[in-house]
């Protein structure tokens, strides 16, 4: 019987959404449920909710970064001033389709982002990255 | 009866009494200077009675004697013994203190020796001249006053005669005098001077004395040495002398010299004031003008004709109180001079700026006299710097102009870099999925998606080719534009729209024109009612209302609709911030505000947007009312 774990998407991009759900639907390893949250607002929200249910977590974060309300940088803003423990635990990526330097850049400035990925992104590269949370390695930045 | 005739003892008998009744002292001595004989007059003057003195010498009668000169005797029987003893009358004045009195009582003291057949005596006849003495005294003392206050002038006083002749002379110092006094004394001024001088002269002598009125000139020395010095010659006449004349001469050549040095000074002042590059004005203490130069004439207007006008009357009415509260505190002593910046009124009304530099003009005593003003045309600096001025906006509004250009390609590259990335990466994704997925369905599925990346790719194209030409529309130039015209023209355009929305068009023009560039002002108008009416409310009959109207002196442009809210504030942040709304342009309303924001912003003009859930939106646009840099 496969483990099952959690995956967090926050991204507005209802396609995008859907093709990264179809996606992870045939990851190998692993039972993967996927959460999507259509802004940074509603990701936040959750977790100021649920930080302390260990169970209510997801295993990986995936955040886009152009989105209303709350925007990808905003969120991490948040949760690094609330000093949320969930950071320390879980890894975070974010995925986004800009190929701007400067957001490349810009993960630098929070120590807990995992790595930056771009759209499109596609299954074999996907997969590394979910290989890597699961294994237990991760989070170590 | 002869005296001859009279016997011895009758004679005698008379003479003694002629000598005791005499009104004059009578002392008689003999050869040896002893007293034989003190009259009544003299008992009384000398305080004596006669018969204690007889034998005693005549000087014991003259104890604590003093000259003429009030010096003690102190050898009175000598001078006494001496002045009796001769042949000739003699004649002298003493003083004598009394029974040890302070007061003197001064005598005049007259011996006459006269010799007898066997015998020889002397009369002293004694007369008291106290008055005589303090009249003497009291010339005395006037005579030394005046000399004391000759003393204190440098001035020649000569005495002269009719004929020229001078008589006396008083001088101070000698070496002021032309000559020495033996050489000029006596002489005829003739025979001293040059005659055409001494003609001038003897002239004003014989004027002085004919007229009997005092006469005067000026002259300089005929003579090289002292170096022509300058002299006031004064002939006074008189009193009681009808045929001399005093005559003063001064040395006044400090004065003149003075006096020249004012005049050269007064000239350097004149010629300065009227020939200064700058204008000058005086004014009185009670601010009224005395003297105005050419400059002034040229620079306001005002000439000789307008002297006698006040500050007041040629200053700017704004800046009058000003002015005439530095003038108060110049003449209070509050401030010595002040510099500012003023309007003069121009005699042809214009208003002139000048700057103006004010003193106060004092006498050597700091006595005001009056004020000058320096007055500086600053109209030409003025226009200079109102040029400046427009050159410096022009710069900045083409450094904020370049900046926004500049913000504006780099939003643009991050949509390029990040918007249209997201639907193109989408369509790359769905064609991998498309191309591996077996069931129908799923690929059915799939391919509605690709279609859906492929709009939204192709609507923010759009978007961005429609922002890009009206960003070039800048360099479009600004006209008069008949928004009226224009609106109608775009309800034309849009007709079928309108029609199939059944939409309710109502305009109120108060305002026809507007100064805008026509391109722009055509998209703008199409652009709002575009985006009205794909953004209608599916539950209302859509209704529009396009109003102008002039507000604050500024034309003003609204569109008011009942259409879907849009939840877009005014604040920039949101509605400049092109990659936040381009990001939404699943509802591409804010991207048509945002594209007419950004123009209208940058001609100087505002826009508000407000979006009310229940009474719809209203988009207000103000133009610029002036034209643009």
């Amino acid at each position: 019987m496969k483990q099952t774990y959690a995956i967090m998407l926050v991204d507005d991009d209802p396609i995008f959404c859907h093709l990264f759900t179809k996606l992870l639907e045939h990851y190998p390893n692993a039972l993967l449920k996927t959460s999507v949250f259509k802004n940074g607002e509603e990701a936040l929200q959750y977790f100021r909710m649920h930080q302390h249910e260990q169970i209510s977590l997801p295993d990986v974060i995936f955040v886009d970064i152009n989105m209303p309300i709350i925007s990808g940088w905003e969120l991490m803003d948040f949760l690094q001033s609330e000093s949320m423990e969930l950071i320390q635990k879980i890894p975070i990526y974010i995925l986004s389709s800009s190929i701007s330097l400067s957001d490349k850049h810009k993960i630098n400035d929070y120590s807990f982002i995992n790595d930056y990925l771009t759209k499109p992104i596609f299954k074999k590269e996907l997969f590394e990255v979910i290989d890597k949370c699961l294994s237990g390695l991760l989070p170590h930045r | 009866m002869m005296l001859d005739q009279l016997d011895l003892d009758t004679t005698l008998t008379a003479l003694k009494y002629i000598l005791d009744n005499s009104r004059e002292g009578i002392v008689l001595c003999d050869k040896d200077s002893k007293i034989r004989f003190v009259n009544h007059e003299a008992e009384v003057l000398l305080s004596v009675k006669k018969n204690e003195w007889y034998g005693k010498g005549i000087a014991t009668l003259f104890q604590n004697a003093f000259d003429e000169s009030e010096q003690p005797i102190k050898d009175a029987d000598v001078i006494l013994n001496s002045a009796i003893s001769k042949p000739t009358a003699v004649e002298k004045v003493i003083g004598v203190q009394q029974n040890g009195e302070q007061k003197k009582y001064w005598f005049s003291l007259r011996s006459k020796k006269i010799k007898g057949s066997n015998d020889e005596f002397t009369f002293v006849f004694l007369a008291r001249v106290n008055h005589y003495k303090q009249q003497l005294l009291d010339v005395q003392e006037e005579l030394e006053d005046l000399n004391q206050i000759l003393s204190s002038f440098d001035d020649i006083v000569l005495k002269v005669d009719v004929e020229g002749y001078i008589l006396n002379y008083w001088c101070n110092d000698p070496e002021h005098l032309f000559f020495p006094p033996d050489d000029f004394l006596k002489k005829n001024i003739i025979d001293l001077f040059p005659p055409d001088f001494t003609s001038k002269i003897l002239s004003l002598i014989r004027k002085s004395i004919r007229d009997c009125v005092e006469q005067e000139m000026t002259y300089q020395s005929p003579f090289d040495q002292p170096a022509k010095k300058w002299y006031k010659l004064l002939a006074r006449p008189i009193k009681y002398q009808t045929d001399k004349v005093i005559v003063i001469v001064s040395d006044i050549t400090e004065n003149v010299e003075l006096k020249e040095e004012t005049l050269v000074n007064e000239q350097k002042f004149h010629q300065v004031f009227h020939s200064s590059g700058i204008g000058m004005a005086l004014f009185s203490l009670d601010g009224k003008t005395i003297k105005l130069n050419k400059k002034i004439k040229e620079t306001l207007g005002y000439g000789s004709d307008d002297l006698g006008l006040h500050f007041r009357d040629f200053t700017h009415p704004d800046d009058i109180q000003h002015s005439e509260y530095l003038f108060e505190s110049l003449l209070n002593g509050k401030i010595s001079s002040y510099v500012i910046e003023k309007r003069y009124t121009h005699v042809d009304a214009r208003s002139i700026p000048c700057l103006v530099h004010t003193c106060l003009i004092t006498d050597t005593r700091q006595k005001p006299l009056f004020i000058l003003a320096q007055v500086q045309d600053l109209t030409r600096f003025k226009n200079s710097e109102y040029v400046l001025n427009q050159q410096k906006k022009e710069l900045e509004a083409a450094k904020i102009s370049l900046e926004s250009e500049l913000n504006l390609l780099m939003e643009l590259n991050h949509i390029v870099a990040h918007n249209l990335r997201a639907p193109a990466s989408n369509i790359q994704m769905l064609i991998r999925q498309i191309v591996g997925e077996t069931d129908a369905n799923e690929r059915h599925k799939y391919l509605q998606l690709l279609d859906a990346s492929g709009n939204t790719l192709l609507s923010l194209l759009d978007n961005l080719v429609e922002l890009l030409e009206i960003q070039q529309s800048s360099y479009f130039p600004f006209e008069l534009c008949n928004i009226e015209i224009i609106t109608e023209a775009i309800k034309v355009k849009l007709e079928s729209d309108i029609n199939e929305k059944s939409a309710i068009i109502r305009t109120d023009f108060k305002e026809k024109m507007v100064f805008f560039p026509r391109l722009f002002i055509e998209n703008i108008v199409q652009n709002l009612l575009s985006n009205t009416l794909k953004y209608d409310d599916p539950n209302k009959r859509l209704e529009i209302h396009i109003k102008t109207y002039l507000l604050d002196g500024k034309m003003h442009l609204s569109i008011d609709d009942n259409g879907l809210y849009t939840a877009i504030s005014n604040d920039d942040g949101e509605l400049l911030d092109l990659k936040k709304i381009f990001h939404q342009e699943r509802n591409s309303r804010p991207v048509g505000l945002y594209i007419i924001r950004r123009k209208i912003l940058s001609i100087g003009g505002t826009i508000t947007f407000d979006s009310d859930p229940k009474t719809g939106n209203t988009l207000t646009i103000q133009f610029p009312l002036s034209t643009p840099i």
